[in-house]
Formats: C-alpha cells, structure tokens, sequence
C-alpha cells in the first residue's frame, strides 16, 4: 500500500517528521527485517528513523517505498560500518565491560542464536524436501558446498556426467520451488 | 515458518525498537523535542510513563512527540500550538519543557488545552 503525504504541507512542520513516522515506520521495518534478517532490529530502526528524519526536512511527497529504499541504504551503510568497527575492534583485543553495552550484546547473542537455530531448522527441513535419494542428497551437499561442476558431481556420485546433470537440473528446480514457498511464508 | 513456542519479550518487539531509536536519535540535537524530553527525564529521574502523564501526552505517541521539531524562536507561539494541536497537550507544559524549565502539571481538562486538528 502506499500512502502520499506532504503535497500540501508548509514549508516548516514542527509535526512533520512525527506524521511521516506514526504513517511508514512500522511497516518500513517490518519490510527490512525480512530484507535483512540477520541483522540487528535496533540497527534497522535507527536506519528508518533516520530516514523519516531526512525525508522530514523535505517538503516533497513521500510514498512508503521512498522511506523504504532510504532506510535501506541507511541500514547497509551502517551495517558495513558496525562490521568494520567489529572486525577493528576483534583486531584491537578491545573488551566490552560497559554495562548497557554489554546488555545489548547480551540480547544479540540471544536473538543470533534463535536466528541460527531457526536457520538450522529450516536447512533440514528444505534438504529432505529437496534431496530425496542418498545419490541427490549427495549431490546437494555438493551444491551447498559451491561445487556445481558436473564432472566433479558426477565422479563424486559415481554417476555418468548426463545423469549428473540430469539430477541437477532436478534440484536446482525444486530448490527454486522451496525459495518460492518460503517467500510466499514470509509475505 | 518455523512455530516457536518461546514468546518474544515486549522489549525486542520492533515497535519498542523503533520508539528507543526516536529517542536515540532526537535527544542529542536541541531541534527536536526528543532533546528536551531527554533533559527532562534525566533531570527528574523520570520514567517514560512518568514523562508522559507530566506532559499530558499519550505514553504510545511520547516516540512521535520526540521527533517534533522544537518551536523556532521567531515562531514559537505558531509552532508550539502546531505541536500541542497533534498531541492534544496543553502548550503551557510544552513551552516549558522546550524552555528547559519543569513543566507545570498538565491542563487537559480545561480550556488551555488544544485540541487535535
């Protein structure tokens, strides 16, 4: 859905930046949670709320898919940002003690590890929908593996390299009927 | 996709996300009203529900208030009312609560008190 705001609103709204969050920020996030998954809600919020902020300052219309695309910048540049100040951090030994931070860290390991647990789960699920022989099973492990070539398959399998293929073929089509079904779930 | 018997607890819901990232965001700049909610809960030692009863506000829109813009000086009046009219909130609490001073208990029943466009 897509709402149209601003056109008749005055170059200076104290309220601007309230009416354009109460209206898009809720489901902006929600479509980035899906987007991003794996990546930290507060983050993802601090990314929306930034963009309703930006987008306040404007007097031009504003639709849910604008908040969205900026807010979705705002979060891959922020996320690259945490990762790098992570990966600097790890480098320099540094050790949080802070206690609000080390609270939120605490809660992110929780909500990682659900994460994981529910990654896990789907994985086994999906792979026993997908591979239903040992030979096909084999083969995914290989696909997962990033090994797609069909030599390697098919000597890895003991197979002629047609039926290599041939068995490919059959679960790349149903991976691509599990992506569907789980993004038909997500929406 | 996967049931999951756990529930999440109300602090991880992303709508409690996205109120602390209004605050976050607004209570380091004194444009926005965020900054001076900020001021005043750290002053007074005051909970959100707190604030919120202090100034006569709804506590589920405190997350809006705080996004607002502060009123300009040279339109603090038309401001100020622009602001108190979308939170129904008396404008005599919110000047002071922009002016940094402790609001004076809210007037909601009365006539001082605007009412929402």
């Amino acid at each position: 859905m897509s709402y149209l705001v601003g056109m008749s609103t005055p170059p200076f709204d104290p309220t601007r930046a309230a009416e354009l969050y109460r209206l898009f920020a809720t489901a902006v996030l929600r479509r980035l949670r899906v987007k991003f998954p794996a990546t930290d809600t507060e983050l993802l919020a601090d990314a929306v709320v930034d963009a309703v902020l930006d987008f306040s300052a404007t007097s031009d219309e504003v639709s849910e898919s604008a908040v969205y695309f900026a807010a979705r910048y705002k979060a891959l540049t922020r996320n690259r940002t945490d990762c790098r100040r992570k990966i600097r951090d790890k480098k320099a030994g540094i050790i949080v003690t802070e206690s609000a931070a080390a609270a939120t860290s605490v809660l992110e390991e929780i909500a990682i590890r659900e994460q994981l647990r529910q990654r896990e789960a789907y994985l086994a699920r999906t792979s026993v929908a997908i591979a239903c022989t040992p030979v096909e099973r084999q083969l995914l492990d290989l696909v997962l593996a990033g090994k797609t070539d069909p030599a390697e398959m098919a000597a890895a399998a003991g197979l002629s390299e047609a039926d290599a293929v041939r068995v490919y073929a059959r679960l790349r089509k149903r991976i691509w009927r599990e992506r569907k079904l789980a993004a038909t779930e997500v929406t | 996709m996967i049931d999951d018997p756990t529930p999440v607890p109300p602090a991880l819901l992303p709508d409690a996300a996205l109120r602390r990232s209004a605050f976050r965001l607004t209570a380091g700049n004194s444009l926005f009203v965020g900054y001076w909610l900020a001021r005043l809960r750290e002053r007074e030692r005051l909970s959100e529900d707190d604030l919120a009863r202090r100034l006569g506000v709804l506590g589920g829109r405190l997350d809006e208030l705080a996004l607002c813009l502060a009123p300009r000086a040279d339109h603090f009046d038309h401001d100020l009312h622009a602001v108190a009219a979308a939170f129904a909130a008396d404008p005599a609490v919110l000047a002071a609560l922009v002016r940094g001073e402790s609001p004076p208990a809210p007037t909601r029943n009365t006539s001082k008190a605007v009412q929402p466009q």
